[in-house]
């Protein structure tokens, strides 16, 4: 005795029908990528490294000029308040002038 | 990996050199004179300078006459004998002009600031209240 499911099984055939479009589909996918330049195209691998060493050149520059200016500005800053807080203290003007006699 | 070292070397470089040309450029340009500094450090207008320099005119004879009672007295305790009356009447003295001059440099400071926008002002009693407070002992300028 055969069993009926095992001949069904063996009878049975799916022809399914086409996808409405498919080629044009396709088609239509391929130009589109054509079109649209991956990321690697938009800066080519080979310019790559020198942009990075050119950015961390330009790094390096800014962080000495900004360090720089910053240290400048309060040295400065410091003896300059040093130094006008003695012309305006008598205390302070006294012991400076106690130290270095003027002529 | 073979790159990447003398990249870093010359990154390295560069901002060495930038650091040190910068601070050369700006020693070169920093102001000569206090008023030079007051005027680009608390971003002083021409009309709110030239009343600070008239205010600085006017309190000088004030702070040198100061100056020299504060001299005249220190070298009067230097030839003084500690323990002596004359030596406490003398130490008296200093401690009485030291409070003179406290509250002429602060009256002074309070008058300039008080001439600047109150945001620099603040920061002007700040920056020079802090040095000449250092030597009299009370509480910084403007900190009341």
């Amino acid at each position: 005795m055969t069993d009926p499911l095992k001949d069904l099984l063996q009878r049975w055939r799916h022809e399914p029908s086409a996808a409405p479009n498919f080629n044009a589909g396709v088609w239509a996918r391929i130009d589109q990528a054509g079109t649209q330049p991956a990321v690697a195209t938009v800066i080519p691998f080979r310019l790559l490294l020198p942009l990075a060493a050119s950015l961390t050149l330009i790094a390096s520059v800014a962080a000495g000029v900004s360090a720089g200016l910053s240290v400048t500005r309060s040295q400065t800053a410091e003896r300059m308040a040093t130094s006008y807080a003695r012309t305006i203290d008598p205390i302070l003007k006294a012991s400076t002038d106690h130290v270095h006699p003027q002529p | 990996m073979k790159t990447l070292l003398p990249c870093l070397l010359i990154a390295v470089l560069a901002s060495v050199t930038s650091f040190g040309l910068t601070r050369w450029i700006a020693a070169q340009r920093a102001p000569a004179t206090e008023m030079a500094w007051l005027r680009k450090e608390f971003s002083l207008t021409a009309a709110q300078a030239d009343a600070i320099e008239k205010l600085h005119a006017r309190y000088g004879p004030v702070c040198d006459e100061h100056c020299a009672r504060v001299m005249a007295t220190q070298q009067r305790l230097a030839g003084l004998e500690r323990g002596t009356p004359a030596h406490a009447e003398a130490s008296a003295e200093m401690a009485r002009l030291t409070q003179i001059c406290a509250e002429s440099t602060r009256g002074h400071l309070e008058a300039v600031a008080a001439l600047m926008d109150p945001r620099q002002g603040a920061r002007y009693l700040e920056l020079i209240g802090a040095k000449v407070a250092s030597h009299t002992h009370t509480e910084p300028l403007g900190l009341r």
